[in-house]
């Protein structure tokens, strides 16, 4: 039984409306030594709106996972002697309220492991779901949200969010958290153990170990991925090795993520002493992106900065990457470009199905594709044809490719309508249904403006145009 | 006003110019039918998927550092 339908023993239930004279600050201070991680949640819970907290304890005998956990860390620390986990779970009724399915807004685990001797305690958010703060109608975009079941002692509740997790540095470091989230995106059960992380990779605690600076190998993610059957795609920069980037890493990850799915992306750390295996590392799940509308970017790298490029990517009105940071907490923006080449080391895109191309080359080919049919019929008098041929051969196309369901695709069409109010006919549909597979890279085509109003739907309206592949 | 906004706005005034000639012809032409074997890659295209095959396999069995 894992933390959320684990039966808890309420311990308080609390106002923590501002007027109540309730401090995010202080509580953590008191109650949670000032846990970083947890004040960023209280944080985010506050801009949800969170009027109560209800504390719930946890214990090993009615929570199968937690057991599993401590075991873990038995064997990997004989000195750890237990440990005291929290449910703390965000409302926006009052204490004690009755509460509607709108009351809840979404949880966190906190855990303090407990050793002997000398030793410290260790606190973590072992795990958090709280819904994004911003979502389309605010330019973020973060498509692989899944929906989760809390069982409170104030009955079941759900949220709808991206699971966030930090490591405890003994039985799971950084790469087993962002694992943990990319696959809670893509694997039916939303969720993955450790246990079964370790399995995979061999990680037994006994003769091999992780913590301590000691972590996954790139081979171990995909080994594990590989165990789980998850497809995935591998950019990778390693300078010492001799492995230049082909394309620029940024539009991989675009790519990755556009079509809904999650993205583990690591890199180097700036240290002024490496040791002889390089500088220490780290890697974080990507799991969305914000769009800017009026992004000044793609006319001004054209016009003023030399990009030769004949199409405009729609990559290039993406302000910031969404991700989880175990060091820092959930749902944070990572600026475009932030993040250099010279740091850069690797991406491992996950998919829910494996595909030939990525979602690079299938732009690139779409365009080809764009482009052939531009000059094999220049003009056919029929104004958006001919306005797509003219974007087209002026090199001002914006291209976007996503990974699409033919079922999911037919039915786009089939409720699209022309200016005159049309439906597409319906032999056309057929051909469609009959020729396409199951799924395909469908490559977008538009203008600037149609794709800056309606980012959701942006395609020159004359589908069959497009070239699907 | 840049070149390419230039030749934008030029090539679709004279679009608007031909579409107003002729109204009624304009709106209802159905797209011509083209074959699929004349939609080839170009060269550069293979080439760009060839070094994308080079270095995907060249990533294959690499694994340094650890997270």
């Amino acid at each position: 039984m894992n933390f959320r339908a684990a039966p808890g023993i309420k311990l308080d239930w609390i106002d923590t409306r501002i007027e109540s004279g309730f401090s995010n600050f202080l509580y953590i201070d008191r109650q949670y030594r000032s846990h970083p991680v947890l004040r960023r949640v209280f944080s985010l819970a506050r801009v949800l709106g969170y009027r109560s907290l209800l504390i719930e304890e946890l214990r090993e005998d009615s929570c199968g996972l937690l057991l599993e956990e401590n075991s873990a860390l038995r064997i990997r620390r004989p000195d750890f002697i237990g440990s005291t986990v929290h449910r703390l779970t965000f409302w926006l009724c009052a204490p004690d309220q009755a509460s509607a399915p709108v009351d809840f807004i979404g949880y966190a685990i906190f855990k303090s492991d407990h050793f002997t001797g000398a030793s410290q305690q260790f606190d973590h958010v072992y795990e958090s779901v709280l819904p994004s703060v911003r979502l389309e109608d605010q330019n973020n975009f973060i498509h692989c949200r899944r929906a989760y079941t809390v069982q409170t002692s104030a009955g079941v509740q759900a949220v709808t969010g991206v699971l966030y997790a930090q490591q405890n540095d003994l039985t799971f470091v950084c790469a087993h958290v962002a694992l943990r989230t990319a696959l809670s995106c893509l694997l039916p059960d939303a969720d993955i153990s450790y246990a079964r992380i370790n399995g995979l990779a061999g990680v037994d605690h006994r003769t091999r170990l992780v913590g301590g600076g000691v972590g996954l190998f790139p081979a171990d993610l995909e080994t594990i991925l590989g165990g789980l059957g998850v497809a995935h795609e591998k950019i990778v920069y390693e300078p010492q090795a001799g492995l230049d980037l082909p394309t620029e890493f940024q539009r991989d990850l675009y790519g990755f993520i556009e079509s809904g799915n999650p993205a583990l992306v690591g890199f180097e750390l700036e240290d002024p002493n490496p040791g002889p295996d390089g500088s220490p590392r780290h890697i974080v799940p990507v799991i969305g992106h914000t769009f800017n509308n009026d992004a000044w970017v793609p006319d001004a790298q054209r016009s003023y900065f030399g990009n030769q490029l004949r199409y405009f990517s729609s990559e290039s009105w993406l302000s910031s990457y969404v991700l989880h940071d175990d060091n820092f907490g959930p749902y944070y923006c990572l600026p475009r470009h932030f993040l250099k080449k010279d740091n850069f080391r690797i991406i491992l895109g996950l998919q829910r199905h494996a595909t030939a191309y990525s979602a690079n080359e299938a732009e690139t080919v779409g365009f080809d594709f764009f482009r052939s049919i531009a000059r094999l019929t220049p003009a056919i008098g029929q104004d958006w044809y001919d306005r797509f041929s003219i974007f087209c051969r002026q090199g001002l196309l914006v291209l976007r490719s996503l990974l699409i369901e033919r079922a999911d695709y037919i039915q786009h069409l089939r409720e699209l309508r022309s200016w005159e109010g049309t439906s597409m006919e319906a032999a056309t549909l057929g051909q469609l249904e009959n020729h396409l597979p199951e799924r395909f890279w469908m490559v977008e085509a538009s203008a600037q403006e149609l794709f800056a109003a309606s980012l959701a739907n942006c395609s020159f309206p004359a589908p069959r145009l497009c070239p699907n592949l | 006003m840049t070149y390419a906004t230039k030749q934008l706005t030029n090539a679709l005034q004279e679009l608007t110019r031909r579409s107003q000639q002729d109204e009624t012809q304009s709106q209802a032409l159905v797209p011509p039918v083209i074959p699929a074997d004349r939609l080839q890659f170009s060269k550069e295209v293979e080439s760009y998927l060839e070094r994308k095959q080079i270095y995907s396999a060249k990533t294959r069995h690499i694994s340094v550092g650890s997270y």
